[in-house]
Parts: structure tokens; sequence; C-alpha cells
């Protein structure tokens, strides 16, 4: 009787794979939509050993990154006690170290802007603020629906309507 | 306002099909309003991401120490916590003054009370121990991530043929200890945990152990 480790070594190489390409683009994700860094680290540990779990259980291997984002978008949800604090309190008092740091590298927006655009981006929908964070993450207007469990005309929709809101409101 | 301005955010994305996103790049290289509009567009998305990149600044730097050596040092105070709370367990039974006599009494009658088929040939489900749960309590930080099982067995073992068998296994989910990936499935370690009559700890050891793989001592 053979050890079956050559599958396991398959499951564990994928995983790894998996592990090094999406684990900084997820906790970029979750500290984004307003996980702390440990919280984000938490969910992001889980989303992986589900995936192992999944991949051992010989689950659907298509749309891998949207699987993940999925399950560690829900995980982030349960966490909704932190889920609005980043965008609920605006940056304010901590912007201008931030913009000081910032803005040589950065001539693309000057302060005054980026200030307007920090309010703007307040005023966005939670689903418009997701939509926008996924696609800069890279994500396909097709993964960002299976990611929230909508239709993908509904993601081209809510992205267009969410930077025409910035827009107009920044007046750029 | 031209009839493309509703598709520039897409074709920007690259979500059109190939077909509209020949006919909008075309109309774009001739419409200047349609390729200020983009820029526009561009700039208030790397906005965003310049946003986010400060929200992220905020959120403070990387901890040093993940999760799971949070739950390795967990298993380990419990190892230590149960090395601890050992003696005053045996010290239910009259504590020997003469160890080897004392044992080799006490051997005798829980050998013929607990198992006797065992004692004399210990098949596999003979020899298996029953599971219990563990009484220590579990460290904040790993109350998820480690399951602790003790096993208990009955001091049979006269300390002559002693080497052999632990007196308590603790067996430790692998992703409690390492991180996800990093051991095949099916795969666990046990601590194990040889006491002495006079209940200090003789002998530790982490031994890793293939789920459906149970260690034999007595081949037929």
């Amino acid at each position: 009787m053979g050890l079956p480790l050559p599958r396991f070594a398959t499951r564990t190489a994928e995983t790894a794979i998996f592990y090094r390409q999406l684990r900084k683009p997820l906790l970029r994700y979750l500290v984004s939509i307003g996980l702390s860094v440990d919280e984000a680290q938490d969910v992001v540990q889980d989303a992986f050993v589900s995936l192992q779990r999944h991949l051992a259980a010989n689950g659907s291997r298509e749309n891998i990154r949207s699987w993940l984002y999925r399950v560690a978008h829900n995980q982030a949800r349960n966490r909704q006690t932190s889920y609005d604090r980043r965008f609920a309190a605006p940056l304010d008092g901590e912007i201008e170290t931030i913009l000081d740091e910032r803005t040589p590298e950065r001539a693309l927006l000057e302060k005054e802007k980026f200030r307007e655009l920090a309010s703007a981006i307040g005023l966005l929908s939670e689903r418009e603020r997701e939509c926008l964070l996924l696609r800069g993450g890279g994500l396909r207007y097709r993964e960002i629906a299976e990611v929230l469990g909508i239709p993908p005309s509904t993601v081209g929709d809510t992205v267009e309507r969410a930077i025409k809101k910035l827009v107009e409101k920044c007046n750029v | 306002m031209c009839d493309f301005s509703g598709k520039l955010i897409a074709w920007m994305d690259g979500e059109l099909s190939e077909g509209e996103a020949g006919t909008t790049e075309a109309h774009v290289e001739a419409c200047a309003d349609c390729r200020s509009r983009l820029e526009v567009f561009r700039q208030v998305s790397d906005g965003f991401a310049a946003y986010c990149d400060a929200a992220i600044a905020l959120a403070g730097p990387q901890p040093k120490i993940s999760r799971w050596m949070f739950a390795v040092a967990g298993a380990t105070a419990a190892l230590a916590l149960l090395l601890v709370l050992l003696p005053k367990r045996s010290a239910q039974t009259p504590q020997p003054t003469n160890r080897h006599s004392a044992v080799a009494v006490r051997t005798a009658t829980s050998a013929a009370e607990v198992r006797p088929p065992a004692a004399t040939a210990p098949g596999l489900s003979a020899s298996r121990p029953q599971r219990i749960p563990a009484k220590a309590p579990e460290p904040a930080s790993t109350v998820n991530a480690v399951q602790r099982v003790v096993t208990a067995r009955a001091p049979v073992r006269s300390v002559e043929s002693a080497p052999a068998e632990p007196s308590v296994e603790i067996a430790i989910p692998v992703d409690a200890m390492f991180p996800p990936g990093a051991v095949p499935p099916g795969m666990s370690f046990t601590a194990e945990l040889i006491v002495s009559a006079d209940g200090s700890a003789e002998q530790l050891g982490l031994r890793p152990c293939l789920a459906g793989f149970e260690r034999r001592k007595d081949q037929p």
C-alpha cells in the first residue's frame, strides 16, 4: 500500500503558487475595504486554508482568483464592525502627513485635488467602492461579478457610474 | 457628448468585444473630446488607487509574527501547562516510595482491570486509546486553530519495558503550526509525553502522522 503523496504534493504546490500570486493583492483589497492589517491577514490565511480544502476535495479549478476573493470578501463582510471604518472615517487628520510624504513622487494630484477626491470617495456607495477596488486589483468585470454575486453587466454600469461620480465631485 | 462616451471606461478596462474595441479605438483617435475624457477617467482611477495606498499606509506596518507562530506558542504553552498539571492527577493515587516495585504492583492490577486481552495480544483496535477532550484552557490566540485531544492511557507498563508507550498524546492539527501549503494535507503531528511513576515528565517527542495510517507495533 503506497502513500498517496504525489497527489498531496500536487495540491500543495498548486496552493503555494496561488499563495505567492494572490496573497498581497488580497491583503490590499481587504485592508482597503476597512479591515485592520491583522484582521486582513487572518482572513487571507483562512481563505487559503479553504482553498487547500477546496482543491483537496477536487473542487473546480476554474477562476481560482475570483473564488479566493469571494471567500475572503464574504469573511470580511462577516466582520461588519470594521467593514466601513476605512471609508466612513475620512483620512482628514492624517492626510497631511501622507501628502507630504507622497506628493513629490506623485505629482499627479496635488494636495487640494487629493482632498477633494478623498471626500468624493466617501460619497460612493459601498458597492461602487467595492467594484473600483476590485477593478484596481486587476480583476476583470466577470471576476468582480463573481466575487460580489452580481451580473457582469451591473459591474460595468457600477464602475462607470462610480468613476463619473468621482469626476463630477472632483471637478477634474 | 458623442455616442462613444458611454463605452470609454469599458474600453479603457479592455472589457469591450473585439469588434466594439476596434471601432471605439478608431473613434478615440479621431475625437479630441473623448481623448480628454479618457484622460480624466485615468486620472480619477489613479487617484483612487493613490487614496487606497494612503489608507493602507495608515493601517500600519505588517506585523512581523504571523498567526501560526502564535498557534505554535499556544500549543507549547498548553504542553507546558499539562506538565504542570500532571503531578496533581497522579497524586490521587498513593505516591510510591520505591519507584520500581510500586509501579510493578500497579501494573499488575490495572492491566488486569483495564484491558486483559490487550496484555496478551494487543491487537490494533484494542490498543487504540480512548480519546477524551483536554482540560487545558485554550489560549486566546489559538481558539479556532488548535483542537487539542489528550489521550489518556492507563499506566499499565512496567518500568522494565518502559520505553515504548507514551502516557499522554496531544494531537496538533498541522494548520496550527505551519502556514497553509507547507505540509501535505492529511498529515498531523502528535506530541508524545512519557510520564514516569512519580508524575514527572520522562520524555517528550513530536511524531508526524499521516491520516489513515496507524502506527502498528505488532505485525501478524
